[in-house]
């Protein structure tokens, strides 16, 4: 067994209760994900968690759990809404970060050779890399409706249809955003920044379905063999940044406020009640909104390049989009009683089960679709979530594969390697703003999410239904 | 003068040693913009003047460096060098040249997120400033 890890089943260790944790840490994961998982601070950000005032149950770690700051990314906590805290640093800087996945009416075939063109295409109209603003410029009153409406705002100024909202986590609008709550700095970040898909792991990747693993699933979702998707993943810009590092200021100052213990001062938080805790959630609900709104008018672009490339008949319908980054306040079964907490998931995903209220009519007996992106060289999952994991992670799951190489050496694993050409064999066009950027981002840099997909679907918390190959990548 | 990168799994962060603090923050917005554009291709075309405040010596560096950052992503420009730099209290007043992001000059490798206080310090220790600083990429 790894460290002090307890094993709870194949799925589940269990990090005991030491020090100034009030409740344990688990960890899903298969026993072989352990040693890199146990490789940097992960498990020890985990514990950390266990230690904020309010914490329900468990502090969660995800199979794709890695070092973050503050939060391990991965990490899923709930918090008593009167004796717990919100915490900035458990949604981290780029708030809804998320991604989309779309499903098209074409098949792999007639993709052919339009790939290198329409990847080319794509690259030229969804603006991309380090600090890329858009064509859209936003004035303040303007940038403020944006914030309250979310994707709501898209839909109204002609990017994409009403339908689309159905499709969207929250229907693509967080209620209490409040916009006076937020700095000139971020307004300032943000005006030019709404539509961009912005750098690192963000991306945009063409793939068609490869495999489905539940066929019935699949066909209430619409995804047939070697049918064509898109995903997207990007998140809320500097504009999310800027409300993270503003209100993280404020919480550095509140932790004093209200005698607040910390292992870590990016853990800085508040009560869920106070003041503080109230206006950074609705704060962080204007951040979540600029994201929806961010993904929905780069859906709305690339149904257009996919028209200019292919023809007139292309349909491009969102299957689901879901946030990575978000705290919530949600109603959950804890020990028999209704309960509503705090949710805080920091590079994890929301993952209801069926007939949960808050998922599309449509998907009402299937479960919350979740959208698992792998590396850019292999292949994503499309999950489901279930009844379990509304019993045992307050309804979260996974939602990447998990870096296991820094940058560092990643880079270094790259050098001398032609990586575009690389990917071309497999049959995958690259299209990147930096080649740093691509060598970060190379395969190996990351846990093969297979292991991270078999880690939750073994432990219950979502159902497999397809598995996605890329196509064509656009990283920023 | 010491400047050692930390090999973060996610993100990227350097320990700097330096003889006094004036060198440190120096030092710690050059190496900032390094991980932005490596490349040697800054150039000191204009002068600015900047001033930041903090609390603390470890939130007056978080607050320097975010500073800079937020000129880098509202205005495109990039630090070339510190010219001046004096403390003052609880604050700093800064003397930068900074030349405008050129996409045809400059290649871009990495955005930095934020300026974080994980596993941040700054302190004085056997005769140097020593500082930690951890960066969301």
């Amino acid at each position: 067994m790894q460290r002090n890890a307890v094993k709870i089943n194949d799925f589940c260790f269990e990090i005991p209760k030491t020090g100034n944790m009030h409740v344990p840490a688990r960890i899903y994961a298969s026993e072989h994900m352990l040693n890199d998982i146990f490789q940097d601070n992960a498990s020890e950000q985990a514990k950390n968690v266990a230690c904020l005032p309010g914490i329900v149950g468990y502090s969660f770690a995800m199979p794709d759990i890695h070092w973050g700051y503050g939060f391990p990314i991965g990490g899923v906590a709930g918090f008593n809404l009167e004796t717990g805290i919100v915490s900035p640093g458990g949604v981290g800087y780029d708030i809804n970060c998320g991604v989309r996945l779309i499903k098209t009416n074409l098949r792999r075939q007639d993709i052919g050779n339009h790939l290198k063109p329409l990847m080319k295409a794509l690259y030229k109209r969804i603006p991309s890399g380090v600090g890329s603003t858009g064509p859209i410029k936003l004035n303040k009153k303007e940038e403020k409706t944006l914030l309250t409406k979310g994707a709501r705002w898209a839909i109204e100024n002609g990017y994409g249809n009403e339908s689309d909202l159905d499709k969207i986590e929250e229907n693509g609008c967080m209620a209490d955003a409040e916009p006076d709550l937020i700095s000139d700095r971020a307004l300032e970040r943000g005006k030019a920044q709404i539509g961009t898909l912005g750098s690192g792991n963000h991306f945009v990747e063409l793939g068609f379905v490869d495999e489905i693993f539940d066929s019935t699933t699949a066909q209430v979702l619409g995804l047939k063999k070697d049918g064509v998707t898109l995903i997207v993943h990007t998140g809320s810009r500097g504009f999310g940044h800027q409300v993270c590092e503003d209100y993280i200021k404020i919480m550095l100052k509140a932790t004093q406020k209200y005698n607040i213990d910390l292992p870590d001062r990016q853990l800085c938080c508040a009560p869920v009640r106070s003041p503080e805790g109230k206006n950074y959630l609705s704060a962080m609900a204007c951040a979540v909104n600029f994201s929806f709104c961010n993904r929905q008018i780069i859906s709305c672009w690339a149904q257009d390049v996919f028209r200019s490339i292919l023809g007139s008949s292309v349909e491009l319908y969102p299957v689901y989009e879901v946030a990575h980054n978000i705290a919530k306040i949600e109603e959950h079964s804890i020990e028999g009683a209704k309960v509503s907490i705090c949710v805080h998931r920091k590079g994890a995903t929301r993952a209801f089960g069926p007939n949960h209220p808050a998922i599309p009519q449509a998907y009402q007996q299937i479960g919350q679709p979740v959208l698992i992106p792998g590396d850019m060289g292999r292949y994503s999952y499309v999950l489901t979530g279930t009844e379990k994991a509304m019993k045992e992670t307050f309804g979260s799951t996974c939602h990447g594969a998990g870096r296991r190489l820094s940058r560092k050496k990643a880079k270094k694993a790259a050098q001398n390697r032609n990586l575009f050409k690389e990917l071309e064999d497999m049959g995958i066009v690259l299209q990147a703003s930096s080649r740093a950027t691509a060598s970060e981002e190379i395969s190996e840099a990351y846990k093969d999410v297979t292991d991270v997909v078999d880690a939750v679907s073994g432990a219950g918390l979502s159902n497999k239904v397809a598995k996605l190959i890329p196509l064509g990548v656009i990283k920023g | 003068m010491l400047v050692k990168y930390i090999d973060h799994t996610a993100d990227t962060g350097f320990i700097i040693h330096a003889k006094s603090l004036k060198e440190l923050f120096t030092v710690a917005a050059e190496e900032m913009f390094k991980i932005i554009c490596p490349d040697d291709t800054i150039k000191p075309k204009t002068k600015k003047r900047l001033t930041v405040s903090g609390d603390t010596k470890e939130e007056l560096l978080v607050n320097w460096l975010s500073e800079l950052n937020y000129h880098f992503e509202t205005q495109r420009i990039l630090l070339a060098k510190v010219d001046t730099l004096e403390f003052e209290n609880r604050a700093l007043a800064a003397t930068i040249y900074v030349d405008n992001i050129d996409l045809e000059r400059h290649s871009l490798e990495t955005e930095i997120k934020a300026v974080t206080y994980h596993q941040l310090y700054l302190k004085k220790e056997e005769g140097l400033w020593k500082a930690q600083v951890i960066f969301d990429l």
